[in-house]
Order: structure tokens, then C-alpha cells, then sequence
């Protein structure tokens, strides 16, 4: 395996020689692409279902179908325990290889709900469950919760130190909250002690989504237990870590799992002195376990050139930095309210929320208007008094970004969304041009494009020399007021055997990385695909949203991305294909 | 003789010679008993250690002028493979074993410490059982419905599990004890998967732990009434 990169992105690249300064760095962990075959490491799963009275209807429905859909998504080799509990806990299938499917399956669908909720004793149980074996790569419970653990053990320090021993014995914990009435900081707490992931589940038809996320995170996780060292070298001192990391013992930090596809992104605030010659600023050591249960470690230093003082002005900040500062404070801005709202303090709880969204509109970044669409959402459900589902959407917002997803979007809903209207007429830096390979004018979306950004259009694009297959190239907007035109050629829908829907898919991520090269902050998508040629509505949508999705969650240079539909049946299906990836966390 | 721990203190800088010399003096204890006319039971030799050396399974020696030194990790080191090979593992399956432990864990590989005193076999479960006990002594725990099956004492013909699933490879908590009185008033409970300790040195320590499991237990009863 190739290692992860660590890279150290400074908000100024130059530190002043002739006195003190502050210097804000991002430290971006990236770990290793999966190889095109990725051997995924074997599994070994305790789902730990709570069944108490209050999941009657919807939620019991919906968790029987998660638990369902995990069960088809293992191999033979897998294992895989159920626990039920309420009052009571019950092995419902004890720890075995997941090769007798169909029985799983019957025993899942015959769950119904009862009593109230022995969470510690039904994680317990889980957890010695998924013990029996642990001959796979990864060993982890899923609790999935929707209440008050009242029953049994329930003081939260004493739950998260359990789930925190079982997680260094080689069992890691995620947890899932579903609806409003759970301990969101219990179930944070346990998946942060237990090296596993907190989920919110606002509404119970997510629930298979976000299994498919969990299992899907667990199949391309390359190392648990992910430890980061700070060495400031010098006199350098580590004034502040911005992202809320919890330290251990040895004060290392404790990152999230190290998952392929997801880079991780720590901002430090570090106190620089005067920098008379050039000199290692800061050594950082990150170690981790690996599949095969070794300990590894990569070690990376970095220094920068020192200026005078009086000369630092003329060295631009850098942007993506600057806007990683700015959505860690956010984050704790966010907590902050939290706090007040807990002693009661609404009104001042509002304040600081209506703050950091005058903040974030200020610094005017790709991530401003989202953040901000967040920021407004959480102080609605404030000002009507929605506490507990105030507290959850906050928590889950300021868990997500600084901790779990450091980097990239944290909430696809305010990152983008299907609308009805015209591509031609969006008021955004750049949109997409469905066309063919000589990127000609003719086919519904060209022609309306062509006509709006007027006759120099057909020139640029002329000048580009055709366009393959999955491909995008870009040319300026003219008459549009788009900035810029990136074009792109989907293939025929000819049954779906052809690999029409990897073409689209790159057509998708082609087009967005040329977005982000062009250094635009905002995309509209036509429906591409449907129509003429011939994708069916449901299959393009989901293509078009899992892979702006996947991209959205790697970067934060585009703040917000429109998928614009002609007609309202087109967005009818639009809308029912985000819905099911806007829960991803 | 010296204790390893002793020898450990007086960072020995051997010879190859003198290191062969010491390891065939440490070796007898090390070894697994039964195994004792094996081809494996014969002396090392300078040749052989140098052939473990060269095919990984040893450190490097250092070097002094010409000469080759070795430390106190060598000696663990080389007692640990002499120790899997008697033991019927192949050089392919020791490979860079030895050399990538510390010394505290080759000298716990060698005196069953790990095994016996740091972790049980199965960490995980031992950690959760605790967790289960201290719960059950602090309260009356929510009524646990039976693990589906429970464990066999007798062999009553127990109804067949509701699970089709069990039917497949160990999928329950099917933990077999055997009972063995020692003296009246003392027994001792051995699961079917216990390992026994097979080396000399092992078994010292697993009767040093049953001496001093037992006498803390005692000490604490006595200081109780």
C-alpha cells in the first residue's frame, strides 16, 4: 500500500524574519486511491438495533430494510451478529459468516418493537457478539438508536470509557440517532471514544442510505486508530488546533478512520517567531493501524522562507485555508450556541449564530451562501423553539466538520439540489453544455445555449478540436451570464451494457474538475443523458447525484452546484434521486 | 542460572560464540517438552545462527572491526525461533516474526506472558464480560433474555436453537467447561479452548500467576472478615 500524503497548505507562504507572527496552516492528510480491484477488507459486523416502543411504525420499517440491505451487501466471508434490544436484550442471530442469507433475512423482517431502552446492555451484548470472531480486518458494532438510554447503565462517561476499551481491543462503535429523541451527545460521544462514525438520521426513509454509507466507508477504510503528533520545532509553539479533536494520552490527537477517497484536513494555529534564517517550522508524525493490524507511520516536517515584516502584505492569503479557518470557526460558533441554548440563553444563542453568518458572507468564499443556508436553517429551528432537533442538526453540523469530514462539503442539501428552469438563463460562474463530439450547435440543450451566448460560441468551440467520449472542455460564456461554458458529450443510452453510465458519470466529474480549474465557484448541469439520448430518467439522476456527491464531499472550491430541469416531471425524479443521497453525512 | 531479565540488565555484547553458548544453556526451558527428540532439540550452532540471520529471522548483528557482536534482543530473538521451529512452524511462517517484536513482547512470547498475565486470548470479550460483571454486581441488570443458547452443563438433549444460521460453523457463545477438583473447596473451571502451556518456563508461569491470583483472593478474604 502506498502511504497517505500529508501536505502543508500555509495561509501565507512566507513568515516574517524580523519578528513574531501568527500563521494559520492546513495540514491535509490524503490518504492512498484504492487500486482499481480493491481487496476489501473482511468484515465483521455487530448491528445492535434498538427496538424500544417508540420505534413503532416508520422507523422499525426502515431499519429492518438498512439491516436487510447490509445483509445482501456481505460476502460469504463476512460475519455478521443482530442484537435487539428494549428493556431486554436479545441476540437475535448470534456471530456467524454471512452465508445463509435468506434465513438472515426472514429473522430481520420478523423484528418488532417493544419496551424501553437498555442501550449500554444492548451495545454490551453487540459488542461480546461481535468478539466471538475476530479473525476479520474489521471488527464493528452499529448501534442504531432512537431513544433515551434508560434503562441499565446510562451515565454517558462511564458508556463512552466502555466503548472506548472495546474500540483499543480491536471493536469499533458507530452509532446512528434516529428522529428527535435520542442523546445526541451520548451517541456522538460513543462513536468519537469508539474510532466509528455518528450519523443523525433525521428522518427514518434515510436510514438505508446512510447503512450504504457506513458499509461503503467501512469497505475502503485503510487505517483505524489514526493518531497525529504535533512537534513544533524551535521556539514555534502550536497555539491553537481548530478542528475539535480529542487528545490521548500521550497528547496525540485522534483523527477519523483513514478512509480512500476522503482527505482529512487539521488547521493549526501556530505562533512563528522571528524566522532569521529559514528553519523546520513544525514536524508532524501520523500512525495509524493498518488492515493487517500493524502499526504504521509516515513523518513529514515543513518550513517557509522567511521576510522582513513590512513586506509579508504583499503575499496574498490563500484561499482555501482561509476558508478552512473560517468554517472551523464556524464550527465552533455553532457549538458555542449549543452551549447557550443549554443554559437556557436563547436569544444569545440566536446572536451568535446571526454573527457567524454576517462572518462567512463577509469573507465572500465559494463556501459562504451554503454555510450561510445552514447557519439560517439552524437559527429557524431556534426561533421556533425546535430544541431537540435544534441541537441534533447543530451537533451533527460541527461534528461533521471538525471531526468526522474535515475536508469538503459536510451537507449535501446545502451544497446542491435540483430546481425547475432554464440552464441558459442560471446566475452562476459556470454551466454545462450537453453537445456531441465536434461540439456542435445542434441537440436541445447546444441549440438553447448556442442561441443565448450568441455566434462567438460556435467559434470558441470550433477552436477546440472536438471533445471525447466523458470528456469536458470549457470556453468563455459570451452573452451568457455565465462566465463559462464547459462542454461535454455523453454517450447513447444503448441498454446500459456499453458502460453508458461510467461516461456519464465521468462526464460529471470531468466537468466539475474543469470547473474547479477554471476556479469556479458555482455549477449549473442540465439533465444530461435524458431525452434524445435515451437514459432513463430515474438512472441518469442517480448518476448525476452520486457523482457530484462524491466530488462535492472532496472539495469546498465549489460552494454550490444547480442540476436545472425543463419540465416538472424531469424534476419530479430529480427531486426523488437527491432526497436519497441528501441524508449523506 | 541466570533469569533472561537479569541477563537483560548486564547488556551482554557477545561473540557469536559466546551468544551460541549462552542460548544452548537457555534454550532447555524454552523449548515444548514433548518435543524433545525432534531434530530441532539439538544444539545451535554458529553456522545456523548466521543462517537465520541471513534469511531475516534474526537483527543484523553489529560490527565491531571485522568481528560480528551480538546484544540481548539476538539471544531472545534466536531462543523465539528455535522455539517456533520446534514447535513445527515453517522458516516461511516465522519470517521477520522475531524481529519485528520488542523485547518485552519476544521475552512474553518466550515466558507465556502474554498469554497468561497481559492479555487473555480473546481481549475483546474478556474486556466486555467485565464490563457485563461490574453492571450485574452494581445493580439488578434489565433481565437478559438467555444468550439463545445456553451454555450446556449436562447433556440434556436442550430444543434444538430457532436459528437456522446456528447450524453453521461456532455461531453461538458454545463455551464448554470442564471441572476439576483440586482439593475440597477448590476447583479449577478449564474451557475446552484453553491452550496449555507447553515450554517448561510457560508452565512456571502460569503456576506463579495461580499461586498469586490465589493469594491475593485469599489475603483480601481474610482482611475482609
Amino acid at each position: 500500500m502506498t502511504l497517505p500524503q500529508i501536505a502543508f497548505i500555509p495561509l501565507r507562504p512566507v513568515v516574517a524574519s524580523d519578528r513574531a507572527t501568527t500563521l494559520d496552516v492546513l495540514l491535509r492528510i490524503t490518504p492512498p486511491q484504492l487500486e482499481v480491484q480493491p481487496a476489501r477488507p473482511s468484515l465483521n459486523l455487530g448491528f445492535v438495533i434498538d427496538r424500544s416502543g417508540s420505534m413503532t411504525g416508520k422507523k422499525i420499517d426502515y431499519a429492518r430494510q438498512a439491516v436487510c440491505y447490509a445483509i445482501e451487501q456481505l460476502l460469504a466471508s463476512d460475519r455478521i451478529s443482530i442484537t435487539i434490544f428494549d428493556d431486554r436484550v436479545q441476540p437475535l442471530v448470534a456471530n456467524t459468516t454471512a452465508n445463509n442469507k435468506a434465513s438472515l433475512l426472514r429473522l430481520v423482517q420478523q423484528i418488532q418493537p417493544g419496551g424501553s431502552t437498555a442501550l449500554h446492555s444492548g451495545w454490551v451484548q453487540g459488542g461480546m457478539q461481535t468478539s466471538q470472531n475476530l479473525s476479520a480486518q474489521l471488527n464493528r458494532v452499529i448501534l442504531l438508536s432512537d431513544g433515551l438510554a434508560n434503562v441499565g447503565e446510562t451515565n454517558p462517561d462511564t458508556i463512552a470509557n466502555d466503548v472506548h476499551g472495546l474500540a483499543k481491543r480491536g471493536v469499533s462503535t458507530s452509532t446512528m440517532g434516529v428522529g428527535d429523541d435520542y442523546d445526541e451527545d451520548l451517541l456522538t460521544a460513543m462513536a468519537n471514544s469508539g474510532d466509528g462514525n455518528y450519523y443523525y438520521i433525521a428522518s427514518p426513509e434515510q436510514l438505508p442510505t446512510i447503512f450504504e454509507q457506513e458499509l461503503q466507508g467501512l469497505a475502503a477504510t485503510l487505517g483505524t486508530i489514526v493518531r497525529l503528533n504535533l512537534e513544533p520545532q524551535g521556539d514555534v509553539v502550536v497555539a491553537d488546533v481548530l478542528n475539535d479533536l480529542t487528545v490521548d494520552s500521550q497528547g496525540r490527537f485522534q483523527l477519523p478512520n483513514l478512509v480512500a477517497g476522503s482527505p482529512q484536513e487539521v488547521v493549526l494555529r501556530l505562533k512563528v517567531p522571528a524566522m532569521a534564517q529559514a528553519g523546520d517550522l513544525l514536524r508532524v508524525r501520523l500512525s495509524w493501524q493498518d488492515k493487517a493490524k500493524q502499526l504504521q507511520e509516515v513523518e513529514s516536517s515543513f518550513r517557509l522562507p522567511g521576510v522582513p515584516f513590512s513586506q509579508l502584505e504583499e503575499f496574498p492569503f490563500n484561499q482555501e485555508v482561509q476558508q478552512q479557518v473560517a468554517l472551523m470557526m464556524t464550527a465552533r460558533a455553532k457549538k458555542e450556541a449549543v452551549r447557550l441554548v443549554d443554559r437556557g440563553e436563547m436569544e444569545a444563542a440566536g446572536q451568535v449564530l446571526q454573527q457567524a453568518k454576517a462572518d462567512i458572507l463577509s469573507f465572500n468564499l465559494p463556501m459562504s451562501t451554503p454555510e450561510a443556508a445552514a447557519l439560517d436553517d439552524l437559527n429557524q429551528e431556534l426561533q421556533q423553539n425546535r430544541v431537540a432537533s435544534y441541537r441534533k442538526m447543530s451537533e451533527q453540523q460541527s461534528y461533521s466538520r471538525s471531526r468526522r469530514r474535515s475536508s469538503g462539503h459536510t451537507n449535501l442539501r446545502y451544497a446542491f439540489r435540483p430546481i425547475l428552469g432554464d440552464i441558459t438563463q442560471q446566475r452562476v460562474d459556470a454551466i454545462v453544455n450537453s453537445t456531441d463530439q465536434s461540439l456542435s450547435k445542434h441537440g436541445a440543450i447546444s441549440s438553447a445555449i448556442h442561441q443565448a451566448a450568441g455566434p462567438e460560441l460556435e467559434v470558441a468551440c470550433q477552436q477546440l478540436n472536438g471533445c471525447a467520449e466523458g470528456d469536458a472542455k470549457a470556453t468563455p460564456g459570451f452573452n451568457l451570464p455565465a462566465k463559462w461554458v464547459i462542454h461535454t458529450v455523453c454517450p447513447r443510452w444503448e441498454g446500459g451494457n456499453r458502460g453508458e453510465t461510467q461516461a456519464l458519470a465521468q462526464c460529471y466529474e470531468n466537468c466539475l474538475t474543469m470547473a474547479l480549474m477554471e476556479g469556479a465557484r458555482s455549477v449549473a448541469f442540465p439533465a444530461i443523458g435524458i431525452d434524445a439520448l435515451g437514459f432513463p430518467v430515474d438512472v441518469a439522476a442517480r448518476i448525476a447525484f452520486e457523482t457530484t456527491g462524491r466530488f462535492l464531499f472532496g472539495t469546498t472550491a465549489i460552494g454550490q452546484v444547480l442540476l436545472v430541469c425543463r419540465d416538472e416531471k424531469t424534476l419530479q425524479v430529480y427531486q426523488t434521486e437527491f432526497e436519497r443521497i441528501a441524508g449523506w453525512q | 542460572m541466570k533469569t533472561l531479565q537479569e541477563l537483560a540488565l548486564e547488556a551482554p555484547n557477545w561473540s557469536l560464540e559466546e551468544l551460541v553458548q549462552v542460548a544452548n544453556q537457555f534454550l532447555p526451558q524454552f523449548l515444548p517438552e514433548e518435543k524433545a527428540h525432534t531434530r530441532v532439540r539439538e544444539d545451535v550452532t554458529p553456522r545456523l545462527v548466521r543462517h537465520y540471520a541471513s534469511q531475516g529471522m534474526l537483527d543484523e548483528p553489529l560490527k565491531e572491526g571485522r568481528e560480528a557482536r551480538y546484544l540481548y534482543r539476538h539471544l531472545l530473538q534466536l531462543l523465539l525461533v528455535r522455539r517456533l521451529l520446534a514447535e513445527g512452524y515453517g522458516a516461511s511462517a516465522i519470517n521477520k516474526l522475531a524481529i519485528s517484536k520488542t523485547n518485552q513482547e519476544l521475552e512474553e512470547l518466550l515466558q507465556g506472558g502474554v498469554q497468561l498475565t497481559v492479555t487473555p486470548a480473546n481481549p475483546a470479550l474478556a474486556f466486555l464480560q467485565q464490563v457485563q460483571q461490574r453492571q450485574t454486581s452494581l445493580s439488578k441488570p434489565p433481565p437478559s433474555v438467555p444468550a439463545v443458547l445456553p451454555i450446556p452443563v449436562s447433556p440434556v438433549p436442550s430444543p434444538s436453537p430457532p436459528l437456522e444460521p446456528s447450524t453453521s460453523a461456532q455461531p453461538f457463545i458454545s463455551a464448554k467447561w470442564t471441572r476439576v477438583e483440586v482439593l475440597p473447596g477448590l476447583e479449577l473451571h478449564i474451557r475446552h479452548d484453553f491452550v496449555y502451556p507447553s515450554s517448561g518456563q510457560e508452565q512456571q508461569s502460569l503456576l506463579q500467576l495461580i499461586r498469586q491470583i490465589l493469594f491475593t483472593f485469599v489475603a483480601t478474604r481474610r482482611s475482609s472478615k
